[in-house]
């Protein structure tokens, strides 16, 4: 005899939990999440707040999902890279088969200043699921804008790290690290590698502390949290808020830079710049399949369309973000972008 | 003089070659000084290696404390022996 698909047998072993019981899993499942970035942070705090039984999980991610994610990246598996599926709906689709009790959202989009708000607003809990610094001081702008709790979490090499954001109760991620560093002076999985013990370590924190947080615990996390899976060492740092931080001020630097075209090199891909319009009104990738000429290995579904163009791959959104490989020079991805997904184009 | 002992955290392990280094110093800022003038040269060369220049910035990037307090909030600023120095840069993967 199957048992029954409901809450109260799917949850039992957590309501028994003495952190959770039941008001706490009635709790989670009127509460929600988002998850910003879905690489391997992003799966493991998506499979377990799905697994868990927040009501509510958004997934925003800018990525499609490619062989060299699979090492650490738990939601997918090789029928994704085959189906050329964005990362954000390869998650949905898998994490609906684990629980569909959970109502999960996946959204394909560069986050950026023009959107962030959007995605952002009405959830209980950001959880960090990135791969660069940039975004997050976004994130850690729009959290305390919002005021919206967002748990940091990053990991590279065997490395590990978190602390979490309470608007005007705790530090903020800018209190702690108040600058920005250079482009490309940070490593990211590609210089250094990245051990998925480390991301899971990390993420399993950052889902920990998202729970905490939707059940109202008192228990959150009030330290910068360090830790090295290699070395298997894991210490507690206590943080202060910064006097005079501008985003705890209210001044959201991040939130209000506001460029036309958005370009970054990206750390999940091997020498790609991405390209974002942010005045795009979409395009649709069937009309710019028939307009394009002169390219090679032309393929498109309903998520992206990919071409050749001499050493360059070039991916294409529906949303009129490009993702331009084999190259770190930003005006000449900007050049190939306007010449071959320009607005004549579409 | 007061000898205290470095901890170089997560990617500043990565960056500057060691986790952990001992110097002589009486004050803080006089062991920060030491910590930019030894190591921001191996964090640039690091970087040279990757095709980026930047002059210095061990310390600009860092959260940094001293027997886990952060130094920023901390009114008594002499070395005592057997003090420890923890530098943390932000992890940016993931």
């Amino acid at each position: 005899m199957v048992a029954e698909n409901n809450s109260r047998n799917r949850y039992s072993r957590q309501t028994m939990f003495h952190g959770i019981g039941e008001e706490g899993q009635q709790k989670l499942t009127r509460s929600s999440a988002v998850i910003i970035g879905c690489g391997a942070l992003g799966c493991n705090i998506a499979n377990l707040l799905v697994r868990a039984g927040v009501g509510k999980v958004r997934i925003v991610d800018r990525d499609f999902v490619e062989y060299h994610n699979l090492q650490r990246q738990t939601l997918f598996n090789e029928n994704d890279v085959k189906s050329q599926l964005p990362k954000a709906i390869a998650a949905q689709k898998h994490l609906h088969e684990i629980n569909s009790l959970v109502e999960i959202e996946g959204i394909v989009a560069d986050v950026n200043f023009s959107n962030i708000e959007r995605f952002c607003s009405g959830m209980d809990v950001i959880l960090d699921g990135l791969d660069n610094l940039e975004t997050r001081y976004l994130v850690n702008d729009v959290s305390l804008k919002l005021r919206i709790p967002y748990i940091y979490g990053g990991a590279i090499s065997s490395f590990g790290m978190t602390m979490t954001v309470i608007p005007g109760v705790s530090p903020c991620f800018r209190c702690v690290f108040p600058n920005l560093p250079p482009p490309r002076t940070m490593p990211t999985c590609e210089t250094d590698g990245i051990l998925g013990p480390a991301t899971s370590a990390v993420s399993s924190f950052e889902a920990t502390e998202g729970i905490k947080i939707l059940v109202g615990s008192g228990l959150i996390n009030k330290d910068l949290v360090t830790m090295d899976v290699w070395d298997i060492s894991f210490e507690r740092f206590p943080i202060v808020r910064k006097e005079g931080c501008p985003s705890c001020g209210g001044r959201y630097d991040f939130l209000e830079d506001k460029v036309k075209l958005i370009k970054s090199s990206l750390c999940g891909q091997s020498r790609a710049v991405q390209i974002v319009d942010t005045d795009s009104k979409g395009i649709a990738l069937d009309l710019l399949a028939g307009h394009l000429s002169g390219v090679k290995n032309l393929t498109y579904n309903e998520y992206m369309l990919r071409f050749d163009v001499d050493d360059f791959g070039i991916t294409v959104f529906p949303d009129g973000r490009a993702i331009i490989k084999n190259t770190l020079d930003e005006s000449a991805a900007e050049k190939l972008y306007l010449k071959y997904i320009g607005k004549e184009n579409r | 003089m007061a000898s205290v002992t470095v901890k170089f955290n997560g990617i500043w392990r990565l960056y500057v070659g060691a986790g952990m280094a001992t110097l002589q110093a009486g004050v803080i800022d006089e062991a920060l000084k030491q910590i930019e003038k030894e190591f921001a040269p191996k964090f640039e060369k690091k970087l040279q290696e990757r095709g980026v220049k930047l002059d210095g910035g061990i310390l600009k990037h860092s959260y940094i404390t001293l027997n886990r307090k952060n130094i920023k909030e901390l009114a008594e600023r002499t070395l005592k022996d057997g003090d420890i120095l923890d530098l943390f840069v932000a992890i940016p993967g993931g």
